[in-house]
């Protein structure tokens, strides 16, 4: 893997919450800028075909942000992790809303679209995702797709979205032992499809 | 399972990595038969994805199977981190310039993580694992929640500060007793918990921080502040290394100031060097002399002059804590006024050194001087006085200033506000300012008629007992210690005298005025301590030995063998003898200490090593009347408070019975006269009572006081023969 994204200084999540909490903007773009290619990552791989045919992965990713930031003012940190839990949660109900939405307008026959959606569309399903470290995360997302669907989603779940093993087993409906194997075959996977030397 | 070898192989080393923490990338990959260079590309990948994606920060990382959460701190060593593994928290230290220093030092660090595993102790911190993640070592220890010491040491009070350091000094014997030396103790590796309970950091670690400075520019290496001397010369580190670094944390916490002199590196180095520190009274002067000697205990500059381990600074820090004399001794009071002026400009130190190097022998004719000059000036010849004063105060420096101590002290005789007390202050004022002479010329016009005469009688006095004239030295030093009560050195020559004519009581008398006007003289102590030793009266010995032993520095033979006496009188031989053993071992020539391990083994009912042992003494000290009178009672069967057992053994062993042997050794005895004091007349008194054979006693005593000079002694020898005569009919 080549070049990391653009390194921000070394701040705890945790913290940066209790500043935004505290009502500092500053706070809430550094957190922005420090989850934002993992949560596109994340928003990308779970989109499905048909939703990015119609949504800019982007415009979730911002959409969740609003919201999240007026949840965040109760929201209470729980562990080191629980920042990244959270977001991820955020992105996967934005995702699970849109998709009802857009299920309902199709069970009514009914498309319904927002202007930017509409400005989107005829490049939406081609458009790069703006990520900041793009050279890395394409390379992942294209790698990502290339992997089993249940493999991607063990790895999404432990690697992007850090859950905890355990719960990763609950999720997929098998042992710890089992899903740990998985993630482990998955990562080795996916680190050589990252390096171009798959046989 | 992927039929991709490279993919195989990742997989592999993802699943051997959890249970072999020290397994590396590079290790795995050089292992493999093909591909190593793709399977280490591939290993690489696959943990820069976790490390990119799996983290709270883009910065995150993870070592091993650690996710790192944030920087706890950094040193020259290496980076601390906050990590993460299964939902439980704890601190990573990644040493990542340890691959510089090579495989020895790469083994060594296996070896000390393994003996840091085996530490446990609640206040060090518990090192639970460790590993090497891509060629870096890392170790993994609980993560504390506290405060360093250095940023709370400004609130803690003195008692805290005793109490603090002696929990570090009990922890830190505990680490050196499993064989772990911390080598690095310093505040910011010590962590305060909310309760106060102190937490060690990083044992054993400073030898990676030593062997990668040499790697690094000056700034890291960072300051020597807490470091020992012999850590900067490439002495033997050991114990008592840590015991110094404990030292200099409680000499900051007490006095508010490093012990080292923080200006520049150069001056920290120097000063740990030569091992500079002011005393901490100079600080704060509110500081207990005990806990004062404490501290200068732990920062010898000489390993050998520390504590011996850190159980024995614990065990001091909590004598100090209870108010009880501390095994260090405060310093003498030249050591005192040397290490107070040790911050002095370099002048007023090298007129300190000048006066500290007079050697013993100047001292002893510079003392001589003093005393034929007070008599010149007594007399009125003032010239040859200030001939005589200006010789010693070049052979002594000192010697000027107890001159005119003693003059000042006289001085006190005078009416306050007189034109006499007038020209004495005047007189001192120039002495200080180093003007001897115009002093000197100052003194005369305080000569009124009652100094003159006090003058007299304390030179007659103290001329006459230099004389050993004790009986004429003890009138007329009676006398002067009447007209001169503030004069400490008349108050101790009569103590003495009257010790030597067995006026027991008189000298304690003499001795505790000498006292209350020279409460810090250890000597002083120590010769009231044996006055009491020879009255037999242990409590008060014991008191009076105990402030000497607070007041001297260092272990002294004499007060050894006082306190090994003591134990004889309390019936406890078997710590005489190691008392008495160690002040021997300290001084080995010294008659009394023989003697007094020789009275110890006659306690112990030993007899046949004490009748060799008060030979030995003969060796040394031909004449001694103790060891004389001690052998004719062994040979004679009265060994003192045991007659009945001596008794039997000899009734048993009629052979060993000598009376002829008794009879020259009691002869020498009284023969060395002035040592005939009550002590040996008593005993022969008790050898006569305990003989069978009166007659030959009698004999015996006869032949004794025929002919002797009426001293005393004799007389009571002669009340004794009476006695037998009578008793034997």
């Amino acid at each position: 893997m080549t070049g990391n994204p653009p390194l921000p200084p070394p701040e705890d999540s945790i913290d940066l919450v209790q500043r935004i909490q505290a009502g500092d903007d500053a706070a809430w773009e550094r957190l922005y800028l420090r989850f934002r290619d993992r949560l596109l990552l994340s928003i990308r791989c779970r989109l499905g075909a048909s939703l990015r045919a119609k949504l800019e992965s982007e415009d979730i990713l911002h959409s969740m942000f609003r919201d999240a930031l007026s949840d965040l003012q109760r929201f209470v940190p729980q562990g080191p992790s629980s920042v990244n839990h959270y977001l991820h949660t955020c992105v996967l109900n934005k995702i699970r809303s849109k998709a009802e939405h857009f299920g309902a307008l199709k069970r009514r026959g009914e498309v319904a679209l927002t202007d930017s959606m509409l400005a989107a569309l005829p490049n939406a399903a081609d458009s790069e995702p703006r990520y900041s470290d793009f050279d890395t995360f394409d390379r992942l997302e294209r790698a990502l797709a290339r992997l089993p669907d249940e493999t991607r989603e063990v790895i999404l779940l432990r690697l992007v979205e850090d859950v905890p093993n355990q719960d990763v087993a609950v999720s997929l409906g098998k042992s710890p032992e089992a899903a740990s194997k998985l993630y482990q075959r998955g990562l080795a996977r996916l680190a050589v499809l990252m390096t171009g030397t798959p046989a | 399972m992927s039929d991709d070898p490279v993919e195989a192989a990742v997989l592999a080393y993802l699943e051997r990595r959890d249970s072999e923490p020290l397994l590396t990338p590079e290790a795995f990959a050089a292992a493999q038969l093909e591909s190593q260079s793709a399977i280490l590309t591939g290993i690489r990948a696959a943990l820069d994805l976790e490390r990119l994606l799996a983290s709270d920060s883009p910065t995150e990382r993870r070592i091993g199977p650690y996710r790192l959460l944030g920087e706890l701190g950094r040193g020259g060593m290496g980076v601390v981190h906050r990590a993460e593994r299964d939902g439980r928290e704890v601190a990573i230290k990644i040493l990542p310039l340890a691959p510089l220093m090579g495989a020895r030092m790469m083994t060594r660090f296996e070896r000390e993580a393994a003996a840091l595993a085996r530490l446990s102790h609640p206040n060090i911190v518990r090192v639970h694992d460790s590993g090497v993640h891509e060629g870096v070592p890392y170790l993994v220890m609980d993560l504390i929640e506290g405060r360093p010491l250095s940023q709370i040491a400004a609130s803690l009070g003195e008692r805290d500060s005793v109490a603090l350091l002696r929990t570090l000094a009990e922890t830190v014997h505990v680490a050196h007793t499993q064989g772990v030396l911390h080598r690095d103790i310093k505040p910011q590796n010590i962590l305060v918990r909310a309760d106060g309970s102190p937490v060690l950091l990083d044992f054993g670690l400073s030898v990676f921080d030593e062997a990668s400075s040499l790697t690094m520019t000056g700034d890291v290496l960072g300051t020597p502040r807490y470091m020992a001397p012999e850590q900067l010369t490439g002495g033997t580190i050991d114990a008592r290394t840590d015991v110094h670094a404990l030292g200099l944390i409680l000499y900051e916490l007490v006095t508010g100031q490093p012990a080292h002199d923080p200006g520049t590196r150069e001056a920290a180095f120097d000063s740990v060097r030569q091992g500079r520190i002011a005393s901490p009274r100079t600080h704060r002067p509110q500081i207990t002399r005990s806990l004062e000697a404490v501290i200068l205990t732990t920062l010898a500059r000489d390993p050998a002059g520390r504590y011996p381990d850190a159980a024995a600074l614990a065990a001091d820090l909590a004598r100090c804590e209870r108010g009880e004399p501390t095994w260090a001794k405060p310093a003498s009071a030249a050591t005192r006024i040397a290490q107070s002026l040790l911050s002095a400009p370099a002048r007023l130190r090298s007129a300190l050194r000048t006066t500290l190097s007079a050697p013993p022998e100047d001292r002893h004719r510079a003392g001589a001087l003093i005393d034929s000059a007070v008599r010149a000036w007594a007399d009125g010849e003032r010239d040859a006085a200030c001939r005589q004063l200006d010789q010693a105060h070049r052979l002594d420096r000192r010697e000027p200033t107890a001159a005119l101590l003693l003059a000042h002290l006289e001085g006190r005789m005078l009416p306050q506000g007189s034109p006499e007390a007038a020209a004495l202050a005047s007189a001192l004022r120039h002495h200080e300012a180093g003007e001897h002479r115009l002093a000197l010329t100052e003194l005369p016009s305080a000569d009124s008629g009652d100094v003159r005469a006090s003058l007299r009688s304390a030179i007659a006095g103290l001329s006459s007992a230099h004389a050993g004239d004790d009986a004429q030295a003890f009138e007329e030093l009676t006398t002067a210690a009447r007209l001169l009560p503030g004069s400490k050195r008349i108050q101790r020559t009569l103590a003495l005298v009257c010790q030597r004519l067995g006026r027991l009581d008189d000298a304690v008398r003499a001795h505790a005025r000498a006292l209350e006007l020279s409460p810090d003289s250890a000597d002083g102590w120590a010769d009231l301590a044996e006055v009491h030793v020879k009255q037999r009266a242990v409590q008060e010995g014991m008191h009076a030995l105990a402030r000497a032993e607070a007041l001297a520095s260092g272990e002294r033979p004499r007060l050894l063998r006082i306190h090994g006496s003591l134990e004889i009188l309390t019936g406890r031989p078997l710590e005489a003898k190691l008392l008495l053993g160690r002040a021997l071992e300290l001084d080995p020539e010294d008659a009394e200490s023989r003697f007094g391990l020789a009275y110890a083994l006659d306690s112990d009912h030993d007899m046949a090593a004490a009748a060799i042992a008060y030979e030995h003494v003969l060796e040394v000290a031909p004449g001694h009347v103790h060891s004389l009178v001690c052998l004719a009672n062994l040979h004679s069967g009265a060994s003192r408070g045991q007659c009945r057992r001596c008794d039997e053994f000899y009734a048993a062993h009629p052979d060993h019975f000598d009376p002829r042997r008794a009879e020259a050794y009691l002869l020498r005895a009284f023969e060395s006269d002035r040592g005939a004091d009550d002590w040996a007349t008593r005993t022969a008194r008790d050898i006569a009572l305990r003989l069978e054979d009166r007659a030959s006693v009698i004999a015996l005593l006869t032949r004794l006081t025929q002919g002797a000079a009426r001293t005393p002694a004799v007389l009571r020898l002669e009340e004794a023969l009476r006695r037998v005569q009578f008793l034997a009919g």
